[in-house]
């Protein structure tokens, strides 16, 4: 899967963090803000390292952006849908930090907004296990700060 | 010299080669190794841990920014105010204006009149503060304590009104309203928001009779009303935001769209719940579109009479400072509206009965003393 041989001499190669390399076509590859100015700042036939990413994010990304520019224009909401739907709530946050880190534009318009309709009316505990956030208030902190928000949390769904 | 020497080399000959002591030489040195080895190994072992923990599953650790720009930026008011209590870390990045103030322009398009910004630029938490007061539909059923020393009244009121069909907004306006002059106290409460002969386009195309096209305004008719007391600082809805009612008027066959929110008034037999109404009047030809020609907002009391103003203020200021804040729920507030409506009715028939019992008793009295008139006339 990750070895994807590409014939053509421009291609870039891709190092990930778990030693995996993939070869991307320069379009896609210029569609990761991050790797195009990597381009830009050494010569294309290098080895580019991704320190921050592993292969099964890289090749969800490219995989997205592959995809993307095969579908029309029409279809572009049911793909964005079903890709978000295959993956796992893990998987959609270390992708997010991946994505964050090479700054493909057009899924950080499509992530965070999955993401936001997740905790869109959830309480404080399930967005504290969502993030991986330990709480760091104080008991007389946080409940002040409930009762400043009481409304918030009512009617909230069940986690 | 040679004792010296033989004394030097014969002391530590035994000593050099003695088992026991080399292997008590050993034993603590191979200990501390093995401690060494171990403490480092768990040390390793817990860096590496560590590491795995916080690429995995914290996300502020790496990318704050995503969080920040893209992600609580698309997040709605309740969800962001949840947000804010999840951490400290995340309720600094939630407390930031710009975030708010966006929230809020979204939402209402009258915030961004310079009146609006200018009043709120006072508030304690800026936009966050008003937005948390003017949100949330106002829950206040409860008279405030006898001991409540009230604030002094207002000297005037700031409306924000905006209405929007299916979602988006079709006319916006900011009015002050001053409330300390004579006349607005002495006269019933009333806000106006329209100039007369101003009228407001929709994009609804009218129709003379349907029922249907009636209720499926209902459904997209919204308006947001709030309330700002400068001095005090403190804002509130006053809308239902979905309309209580959607009817014609009997007369002139005006459409007039009723958005209702019940309180608790002030001590006396027929105002001790009120209610504020806000009533858009439409108007139109067939074929043409709905024109809205007249946006206001009265409190009736429990017998459907009009409050005035020097009360009115009272029972809004109270309400916007004890007033609990709570989630907009549209079927309770009709339910409400429909209570209300109830005791209306209920106490104005029972008005009704009792003068004509009052009539009735009075008609007998004149009829006896005219008989005793007679009686006595007669005799």
């Amino acid at each position: 899967m990750a070895e994807k041989a590409s014939e053509s001499s421009n291609s870039i190669s891709l190092n990930t963090v778990d030693g995996k390399i993939f070869k991307v076509s320069p379009t896609i590859a210029n569609q990761m803000q991050t790797i195009q100015s990597l381009i830009k700042a050494y010569d294309s036939s290098r080895v580019i390292s991704l320190p921050h990413v592993n292969a099964f994010h890289l090749s969800k990304i490219i995989e997205y952006l592959e995809g993307k520019s095969a579908t029309t224009v029409s279809a572009v909401k049911e793909f964005e849908a079903q890709f978000m739907k295959d993956l796992s709530l893990k998987q959609l946050k270390g992708l997010l930090i991946a994505v964050g880190y090479l700054k493909v534009n057009e899924l950080l318009e499509l992530m965070p907004k999955t993401v936001a309709k997740l905790i869109e009316n959830k309480s404080v505990e399930f967005l504290r296990k969502f993030f991986g956030i330990v709480n760091d208030f104080t008991p007389s902190e946080e409940a002040k700060i409930r009762e400043e928000i009481a409304w918030a949390f009512d009617g909230v769904d069940e986690d | 010299m040679s004792y010296k020497r033989h004394s030097h080399n014969s002391k530590p000959k035994p000593i050099r080669y003695n088992p026991f002591f080399i292997l008590s030489l050993l034993l603590p040195t191979s200990i501390i190794i093995i401690i060494i080895i171990m403490t480092s190994e768990s040390h390793y072992h817990e860096t590496k841990n560590k590491n795995t923990v916080s690429s995995t599953s914290t996300i502020t650790a790496i990318q704050p920014d995503i969080i920040h720009t893209h992600i609580l930026t698309r997040l709605d008011g309740a969800t962001l105010a949840t947000a804010a209590s999840v951490s400290s870390h995340l309720r600094h990045l939630c407390s930031g204006e710009d975030i708010w103030k966006n929230l809020c322009t979204a939402t209402w398009p009258t915030f961004m009149d310079p009146t609006i910004c200018h009043v709120i630029s006072s508030f304690p938490y800026g936009h966050r503060s008003i937005f948390s007061d003017a949100y949330p539909s106002l829950h206040h059923f409860s008279p405030s304590p006898p001991n409540h020393r009230p604030p002094p009244p207002p000297q005037e009121l700031i409306s924000a009104v905006d209405i929007y069909y299916k979602g988006n907004p079709i006319f916006s306006r900011v009015q002050r309203t001053e409330t300390s002059n004579n006349l607005f106290l002495t006269s019933p409460l009333c806000f106006e928001v329209l100039q007369p002969n101003e009228f407001i386009q929709t994009p609804v195309n009218f129709v003379r009779k349907d029922e249907e096209w009636m209720s499926q305004l209902q459904e997209s008719f919204t308006l947001s009303w709030i309330l700002i007391d400068p001095i005090q600082k403190r804002a509130a809805n006053i809308s239902s935001r979905r309309p209580v009612s959607v009817k014609r008027h009997w007369l002139t066959r005006d459409l007039e769209i009723v958005y209702a929110v019940v309180m608790a008034g002030e001590k006396g037999r027929s105002t001790e719940k009120v209610q504020c109404v806000v009533k858009v009047t439409c108007c139109g030809k067939v074929g043409g579109e709905l024109h809205v020609k007249e946006v206001n907002l009265v409190m009736e009391d429990m017998e459907g009479r009009q409050m005035m103003g020097k009360k009115g203020v009272m029972i809004l200021q109270r309400a916007m400072e004890n007033g609990e804040r709570k989630k907009v729920d549209e079927v309770r507030a009709m339910e409400r509206f429909v209570k209300f409506s109830r005791i209306i009715k209920e106490r104005r028939e029972m008005k009704h009965r009792r003068e004509k019992a009052h009539g009735v008793v009075s008609m007998l009295l004149a009829f006896i003393a005219l008989l005793l008139f007679c009686c006595i006339a007669g005799f």
